[in-house]
């Protein structure tokens, strides 16, 4: 069946739309690079999608339906590439474009793959260090006294 | 036309073990709108009826006290010593009368449905649940599995033990969608926890087979996981809600015996698609359609934004516009210009002549 009809059956329905109460609706499948639920970035409803994953240990993975699998095929339809944490952003930007866009595959998408390699790897950075609580600043005489000054047991509010 | 598709058979252990071709009814036009008209009208024929009792709120003797006391004419119950003595009865806006409008058991409880659409239907659910997206858009986990729809060979039907349809199950990779079930368990909301349906979980796959061997009770304890013999597919159990793409797991033997089921139908021919190629960027970038369009044109460059001129004021877009003004004005000029040569003729506005005037003044 061709993905023109499975959109239109996937459309008025399907378990990973997210329809928020007004705006876009969303769609959370893999393969959906903007998680949009229209034809153009379903992971459902093409024959050719692209996944961008974290895997264990800060791998990207980069999942792919090959262009000769059947349309029954569910696991054996994909490839996975895997680019080890060590791999610079820079250069996983590089092979997720090359490997989303080129030899025909799905250039229209070289964009929006790029842009969710960047988002998954700034959001593991961010796993692996979250940023830092700083202390509040004390300003000024009162602000130090304030701080500075001891509080006795009738100024503690307990809370139950 | 292309060979005819074919199906992978998995022997109990997980390897492929040969293959099948695909049964018609996988090509089966998939019509939602059938689907779910006669998945709404089965789901009623499981209804048992209900009513109020046929005297709730009559139970009184109320009569109205009519008018002239001041009060609204509603049935009022008589007698004293009592609170209940003069409050309004019998009426659906009274404390203690019947409802608006009461139940009866003689509703129209159940449907009749063609029995050609029901199977049409059915031919619909089962093509869905040929196809991996349509699977996977139930919410059903089959990212693991090799193939969809999941042939498993007929030896599986003599499993007697669950431990052993588990092992199987997780084999396959179809273990996956258990587990969804699993965790899916929640106790039910409102009244229904009293009334024997105390959880409610996803559905797991479907289990179609030929005949029973065991894999019946061996699968009946595993959570979500339905069995349904191939002679009797049942639309409930192949779209539950409506939703098209159950996952389905197949026996060899239940998938061999699919066609025959299907011819055995009589009055009944599968439906086919109203066109054979639904792939539209496929046909249009066909050689049969390029060959006769026009060939791509060079490219304009519009320029949408630019300023509003006035044609008033700006003579380009005034020509545009008009194009007889060009000639108007080129006109204009020319006689202004013979103007002020003087080549142009001055003839004076001549006065009357004597005889008109010498006839004018004799009357």
């Amino acid at each position: 069946m061709s993905t023109d009809l499975q959109w239109l059956l996937l459309r008025q329905w399907n378990s990973f739309q997210v329809k928020p109460k007004n705006g876009k609706t969303f769609s959370k499948e893999k393969g959906n690079l903007l998680n949009l639920h229209s034809h153009k970035y379903s992971g459902l409803a093409n024959s050719k999608v692209v996944n961008i994953d974290l895997a264990a240990e800060g791998n990207v993975v980069i999942t792919k339906i090959k262009g000769d699998a059947k349309p029954t095929q569910v696991a054996s339809a994909r490839t996975h590439v895997t680019l080890r944490r060590n791999t610079g952003p820079r250069r996983v930007n590089k092979i997720v474009a090359v490997e989303t866009a080129h030899k025909g595959y799905r250039a229209d998408l070289r964009h929006a793959a790029v842009a969710r390699a960047s988002a998954v790897l700034k959001a593991h950075k961010q796993s692996l260090n979250p940023p830092k609580e700083y202390p509040i600043k004390v300003r000024g005489k009162k602000g130090k006294a304030f701080m500075g000054a001891e509080r006795t047991e009738d100024d503690v509010i307990e809370l139950d | 036309m292309a060979a005819r598709p074919t199906v992978t058979v998995w022997s109990a252990t997980g390897e492929s073990s040969g293959s099948l071709p695909l049964p018609a009814v996988f090509t089966a036009p998939i019509r939602l709108d059938v689907v779910q008209q006669v998945h709404k009208s089965m789901n009623k024929n499981r209804r048992q009826p209900y009513a109020v009792a046929e005297n709730a709120g009559h139970q009184t003797s109320a009569e109205s006290w009519g008018t002239g006391r001041a009060v609204a004419r509603i049935p009022r119950v008589g007698g004293g010593g009592t609170s209940r003595s003069g409050q309004g009865a019998f009426g659906n806006m009274c404390r203690g009368g019947r409802m608006f409008a009461p139940t009866k058991t003689w509703r129209k409880w159940h449907v009749k449905i063609n029995q050609n659409q029901k199977r049409f239907a059915v031919a619909s659910a089962l093509a869905a649940s040929a196809l991996p997206s349509l699977v996977l858009a139930r919410g059903h986990r089959i990212e693991q599995i090799q193939e969809v729809p999941l042939v498993i060979s007929s030896s599986i039907e003599s499993t007697i033990k669950t431990k052993a349809a588990v092992e199987l199950l997780k084999t396959v990779n179809a273990y996956a969608d258990i587990t969804k079930v699993s965790n899916s368990r929640k106790v039910r909301a409102g009244k229904g926890k009293m009334r024997n349906r105390r959880y409610r979980q996803r559905r797991g796959p479907l289990v179609v087979y030929a005949k029973d061997e065991g894999i019946v009770r061996a699968l009946k304890n595993v959570p979500g996981v339905e069995t349904c013999p191939v002679d009797a597919l049942n639309l409930l159990q192949l779209a539950p809600g409506g939703h098209v793409g159950r996952f389905v797991i197949w026996t060899e033997s239940a998938i061999a015996a699919l066609d025959a089921v299907y011819e055995n139908k009589s009055g009944f021919s599968l439906p086919l698609s109203k066109i054979t190629t639904a792939d539209v960027t496929g046909l249009i970038n066909s050689d049969e359609i390029q060959s006769v369009l026009r060939p791509v044109g060079p490219a304009v460059q519009k320029r949408p934004f630019t300023q509003k001129k006035n044609p008033l004021r700006n003579k380009a877009i005034l020509f545009r516009l008009n194009p007889y003004a060009k000639t108007l004005r080129r006109q204009e000029l020319l006689r202004q210009q013979r103007k002020a040569h003087g080549s142009v003729k001055t003839s004076a506005p001549s006065v009357a002549g004597d005889k008109f005037l010498e006839i004018l003044h004799s009357a």
